[in-house]
Order: structure tokens, then sequence, then C-alpha cells
């Protein structure tokens, strides 16, 4: 049996945990730069805001009509998200965290001690008083049902929140209202195909022959029809896997055209992803570094490209990913362009306890380098003013604008709320 | 264009033409090759404009002399699925050429001899003379530690250099160092180039079907083997070749003889549980047991314990499988010599049928 935790309107609900005057006002979040609607209480969708709206678009008429907007605080989300994880750990020893805002508990053997509404109603309430988040339960024999009865507690009032499907009766009643293209698994290209063969809810899809959807589609959607009959085919990864690549990318806040500008945000870009890296404990042979200009200025010339390096040997040192990452963009730079977006991408990853020496490679270098960094990733991780490569430069003119963002409450003393 | 020529005289140059060709077809001539017919011999001409290659088939009957080219790919597939000892008629129409043998025809798609580039001749200051044979033994024994791809570009390649009266090859990727050498009689040449990979593997190739005589011409940025009926000719990778010799472990030695088969197909058994991405393996040594250890992040492991002669003290190291095996083939003899210098150091495996060669192959941290 698992439980499905999934917070409500995460990134807005964040917002609200620190501001109780915010209970029942429209409040929305913003892209990077302050670009786009990202997420939105449902007060916010009464007054008609949608996900992806421009912002530039509708801030007057949103502020006018009382509503609250706020840049992305990735690093206070991050944080009441380990504390909504933290608090899940101590209610059932077996979960699976699946997102930012969701996680998949293992609930063999509570159903013989307690009632699995009762814990579905236990567990939120816990993390509301825990942590002031508002989230909803779903609960079934398999993940995919699981996910489907969360669905059953987010659009019916009625469930406060708490769905139970471990009766197939009740299943089935459920299955029949929540359109296919709603069952986890189902992608825009599978449902267009679904579509066209008559197949619009997810009981319908429960129906089909697995054999016939294992040839016409796929296995995967085969494992997805069994696993909405209830037999469980997906098993709960307790062990995050390890992450294939990592990206950090970030829209300028005005638009560059000097080399030196876009090596100096490069290069900033280049040492988060190495911080990232070493806290994977991993090492990487690939640093890619990609630009491109604004497709949607129409007056401006356009350019994107992207470039690789191979290192010598695989790292996890900020100077050589730095320096491979500038000598990429070096490679892919041209002039005369309004660039607007950067990232940084490093591939092929290896365990930072194992590794192959190298004659012409000394291991010396390599542990001077382990000792270097884990000594600026201690210091930058205790808050203080942090350590970093003059390549990343110190003014950071072209960094992202966020220019409402809300306080880092929990992990700022400075942002600590006061009492008045 | 028109000549008559037997299959078994053209399967085996048209196959080494259309390794040496072009595959990327960045220049779509360069996927081709060039025949030029002349007398009673063809003529076969491939490069990549970084090496090229030059082979004569005599006794054609040339009806008609004429040169052209055409895709190198498609007349060594054609050629070689004809059956053996077939007579083939290539004969140019327009801008086709024609290829007919028993009741099967086809007509390939040609581009003008006069297109097709060829590396300038460069002005050779050495020249050595040596057996293709041995030639072919010392690029096989060695060329498996060659780099491929590597940020090094100077690794990417083999060394040939002249020490005394030996000629040396050295290949290494920075993880394991192959060397071996040949003394040659009055040697007096001097000179030490970097021969790109894919020109060591086809030379090997090229030099294997005949055991001759061959001289190797040396220039300051290319190098050029010509046999009786072939020219091979490569750029040189130009770059400093690191000082190999630093490389070779020094220190209190510990001698294993270990049975050569016994020892890989243990290393085989165990490779199944290596980790796939870093093929590690854990070799103890203590008295004269030989422990082989391999465990993957699913938590699967392997273990096997072999009886060999061993004399030092007891040493943990780790290692890749695949450095271990690819050594080892490269060994005639029917046990195996591995000299270690501690658990942080490289090893030596040596040959005892020939010690010329050794392959010197650095730990792993596991």
């Amino acid at each position: 049996m698992f439980a499905l935790v999934d917070c409500n309107s995460f990134y807005a609900s964040c917002e609200r945990v620190f501001r109780p005057d915010l209970k029942d006002k429209p409040v929305v979040v913003l892209s990077n730069n302050d670009g786009c609607v990202v997420a939105l209480s449902k007060e916010a969708k009464k007054l008609g805001i949608k996900m992806c709206d421009p912002w530039y678009q509708i801030e007057s008429s949103y502020t006018k009509k009382g509503g609250y907007a706020f840049s992305s605080n990735y690093e206070l989300y991050a944080d009441i998200s380990a504390r909504i994880m933290t608090t899940l750990e101590r209610l059932s020893p077996n979960i699976e965290i699946y997102s930012i805002d969701e996680a998949f508990l293992d609930l063999t053997g509570v159903n013989n001690c307690q009632n699995l509404q009762d814990f579905g109603m236990q567990c939120k309430e816990t993390i509301k008083q825990w942590t002031g988040m508002p989230v909803r339960v779903g609960i079934a024999p398999t993940k995919t049902l699981s996910k489907i009865a969360s669905y059953g507690a987010k659009y019916y009032p009625a469930t406060q929140g708490v769905v139970d499907l471990s009766k197939p009766e009740r299943q089935k009643k459920l299955l029949n209202l929540v359109p296919v293209q709603e069952v986890w698994g189902v992608g825009r290209k599978i449902h267009k195909r679904l579509n066209q063969i008559g197949i619009r809810t997810a009981l319908d899809l429960a129906m089909i022959d697995t054999k016939y959807v294992r040839n016409n589609f796929n296995i995967v959607l085969a494992k997805t029809v069994r696993e909405l009959r209830g037999e469980p085919c997906i098993g709960l990864e307790d062990q995050p896997s390890a992450k294939k690549q990592i990206v950090v990318s970030r829209t300028f806040s005005k638009r560059v055209d000097d080399l030196r500008t876009l090596e100096e945000a490069v290069s900033d870009y280049a040492a988060r992803a190495a911080a990232k890296l070493r806290r994977e404990n991993r090492r990487c042979l690939y640093v890619s570094v990609f630009i491109r200009t604004n497709p949607f200025r129409a007056q401006d010339r356009q350019y994107r490209n992207s470039g690789t390096t191979r290192l010598i040997a695989p790292t996890s040192d900020t100077r050589d990913i730095i320096q491979n990452a500038k000598k990429s963009l070096r490679a892919i730079y041209r002039s005369g362009f309004n660039y607007i977006k950067a990232g940084i991408l490093l591939s092929d990853f290896y365990d930072d306890q194992i590794q192959q020496y190298d004659f012409f490679y000394s291991k010396e270098r390599t542990l001077h380098s382990d000792q270097l960094m884990n000594t600026i990733d201690k210091i930058n991780k205790k808050g203080l003013p942090p350590v970093y490569f003059l390549a990343q430069g110190i003014k950071r003119k072209w960094s992202m604008k966020r220019e409402i963002q809300s306080p880092r409450y929990t992990t700022s003393w400075n942002d600590l709320p006061k009492v008045s | 264009m028109e000549f008559n020529i037997n299959k078994n005289d053209l399967v085996e140059p048209a196959l080494l033409a259309s390794n040496v060709s072009e595959k990327r077809q960045s220049i779509p001539i360069l996927s081709n090759v060039l025949i030029s017919a002349a007398k009673n011999s063809i003529k076969i001409t491939a490069t990549d404009l970084e090496i090229e290659y030059k082979t004569t088939i005599e006794g054609v009957e040339v009806k008609k002399e004429g040169e052209v080219t055409v895709s190198a790919r498609k007349l060594a597939d054609l050629v070689r699925s004809i059956p053996e000892d077939t007579k083939l008629n290539f004969c140019l129409i327009d801008n086709q050429i024609e290829i007919k043998a028993l009741k099967f025809q086809a007509d390939l798609a040609t581009l003008p001899a006069s297109d097709f580039p060829s590396i300038d001749s460069a002005d050779f200051s050495s020249s050595i003379k040596i057996s293709s044979s041995a030639l072919a033994d010392m690029i096989g024994s060695t060329s498996v530690a060659m780099a491929a791809q590597d940020v090094r570009y100077y690794l990417n390649g083999c060394l040939l250099e002249t020490k005394g009266n030996a000629l040396c090859v050295v290949s290494t990727d920075g993880h394991r160092l192959a060397f071996t050498k040949t003394s040659i009689d009055g040697l007096k040449e001097d000179f030490r180039v970097i021969v790109p990979r894919k020109a060591v593997m086809e030379l090997q190739k090229i030099i294997s079907a005949n055991d001759e005589e061959i001289t190797l011409n040396v220039s300051q940025n290319q190098i050029n083997v010509v046999g009786s009926v072939f020219s091979f000719t490569s750029k040189l990778i130009e770059g400093n070749y690191p000082d190999y010799e630093k490389v070779f472990p020094v220190g209190d030695e510990s001698k294993l003889i270990v049975d050569k088969n016994e020892f890989n197909t243990a290393l085989s058994r165990a490779s199944v549980l290596s980790n796939e991405k870093y093929r590690g393996i854990r070799l103890s040594l203590n008295k004269d047991l030989l422990k082989i250890e391999a465990n993957n992040p699913e938590k699967e492991s392997a273990e096997e314990e072999i009886k060999v002669d061993y004399s030092g003290p007891e040493l943990e190291i780790g290692f890749n499988i695949s450095y271990l095996q690819e050594s080892l083939t490269t060994i005639k003899d029917l046990s195996a010599e591995i000299v270690f210098f501690g658990q942080e150091s490289s090893c030596i495996v040596k040959n005892k049928e020939n010690e010329d060669l050794i392959h010197v192959i650095m730990p792993m941290r596991l």
C-alpha cells in the first residue's frame, strides 16, 4: 500500500508560511527575472490568472485587485521541502522523495494497526502543524492509483484532502471520473493516440488488454494499466537515482553582448555547478556551455550555440571547471549579438571515491584540490560571506532580477522574521 | 576505362582502401577510392587527407586505360560478396562504372579522378628497413595502450623512435603504457615521431598482409611506409611525447607468476560483477594465493582464489580489468609475470618470451 503526499500550490503556500496575513489572498510566484507566473494559489486562479502568464501583462490589474506576487525564492522552497520530507520520514520508515513537493510513502504494515483514512488525516495534520504547509494525501495499493487518489483529494473538497482508494469499488468510481491524460505516465503523445482509439477516462485505460498495449504502445504503458487495476508494478525508489548531469543556467537581467561579461556569468554558473557536483560526491569528465539570444526580440539577430570540453581526468575542482567552461565559451562566442541566457552542463559522472591513477596527472594534485574545495565548501556552508573565484565577478550586474523576493526566513540569520 | 580482374586479387586492397577512406563524408570524394588502370595493372588510392594508401595490382587485363573514383565502401562490400575466383569486369560508361560478375551486374556512381586529392610528398630525411612482420608485431602488442580522443592529443597515437641501434614503439593513454623495441643491424637513423591512431591501426592491417622487407621513411611531419605493392603515408602528430621512461616504476619488486589463461578466465568471470563504468577489480596477494574480488553498485560481488607463485609482502591493489586482460593478450607464453612495487605504484606485466615488450599499468583507488 502506498500513500502519495503532495503539497497544495507548493511555492505559493511556502510564501504564506511566514505571512499568515496572506491566508485566503491571491498569491502568485514568478519565474526567474520575474518573467511569468510559475505558481499560483486558488484565489489567484479565481482572478483569472493562469500559469505562464507574462508578469508585465498582468502586473497592474492583478495588484489593483489585491493580489500578491513574489519572485521565486528557491532557497526557502528547498528548505521547507526538506522539513516536510523529514516529517514524513518520522511517519513512515520508507519514503521516496519524488519531487520538491511530492513523496511516496510505503504503508506496508500500517493498515494492520491503523485505519488508512485516519493515517492520511494524521499525515496531513502533522505536516500542517509542524511546517505550516497544506498537503493532500492519496492512498492506494499502487503508486499510479495513489496519484489518482491525490487527484481526487485535490478536486473534491468533501474529501478534506485525503482519499483512501484501498477498496476496488472506490477505485473504479474515481477512475471513471478522471480524464485519461491525468494518469501518471500518460504524456501528450500517448494521450492523443489513446483518444483516437476511444480511451477517454482512466477507467477506460484500466480495462484495455495489456498485451494490446504492449504491442501497440510500450511496456511502460502496460505497467500503468496493471497499476490502475491495483497490481503493483512500480516499487518505491528509496535511493534517489544518481544524477546523470548537472545544469546551471540563468536568464540575464539585461542583454549582454561582450565576452567578458559572458565569461563572468558562465564562470559563476560553473562554480555553482561544481559545488553541486561535490555535494553529490562526484566528478565529471565533460563541461559544456551554451549561450543564446532572445528569440522573442524579433529586431535582434539570433544566435545560439553550445560547446563541450573533455577533461583529462574526472574532476570536481571549481578551477578546472571554470577554466574549461571559459575555453568552451570562447570557442562558441560571436560578437555583435545580444545574449539573454547562458548555462553550463556537467556530464559523465564518476564516483569521487573511485579513481584511476594517471602517469602524467599527479595524485598529489587531486589530493590538494580535494582539500581546497572541501575548505571552500565548508566556509560557504556556514552562511558567512561566501568565498568565490574572481572569475565569477564582483558586481555581477548581469545577475538575475528578483525584485519582489521574500526573505529567506529559514536559511539566513539576517532574514529571521522579527516579532514586534 | 575497362579491365578484367580476379575477385581474389581485388578483395584485400579494396577492403584496406575502404578502411583508409573517410567515412564521415565531410568532403564527398574522400569516401571514394581512386582506380587507375594502365598497361596491365591497376592502382588503387584512398585518403582522408591525414593518411594515404596506394597499392598496385599487377596482372590485370586492362582493355582500356583510364581513371575514376568510386565509393570505397560499396566497392569493398560488393567485391567481398562475389564468389571466390570470379572474374570481374569493370567498365566506365558515361559517368557510371559498371561491374559485371557471372550473372551479377551493378552500376555505381563516380566522381572525376581529377578532383581526387593527394597528400603533398615530404622530404624524407631518415629511412630504415625492417621486416613487415616484426613491425606488425611491435604495433600489435603496443597499440592497445594508445589513447583515443584524449585532450592530450599527443597521446592519441604511437611513438616511434630510434634509440641506439633499436627501433622503439611506445603507446600510452596515461593509465597504462606499452613499450617494445627491436634491434636493427646498422641502424644509424635518429628520429622520434608520433604516428596518429588511425594510421597506426590501418598500417598494422596493411603490413600484416605480406611478410616482406619494408622501408620506413620519416620526415619532420610525415611517415611513409613502402612495401613491394603498396605505399602508405601519414601525417604526424606535432607535439612532445611525454618522457615515458619516467613512468617505469622502481623500488622493491614483488614478483607474481601466474598461469595466463587461468588468470584471464578468472578476470572474465569477476568482470561480470564489476562496476561497468570503472571496471575495477581488487587483487589481494598473500603467500602463494591470489584473490580476485569485484563488486558493483547493485551490491553484487564475485570472488575467486587462484594458486600462484608470489614472492613479496602481502599486497592489496586495484586495477581496471580491461587493462590487465589487454596486456595479457600480448603475452605468447603460457605464464605471465607481473611485478608489483607497492599498493600505490604501477605494476609491470612482462613477457618471458620477449623481454623487450612490457606493459606498465597504473592502479585504481577502489
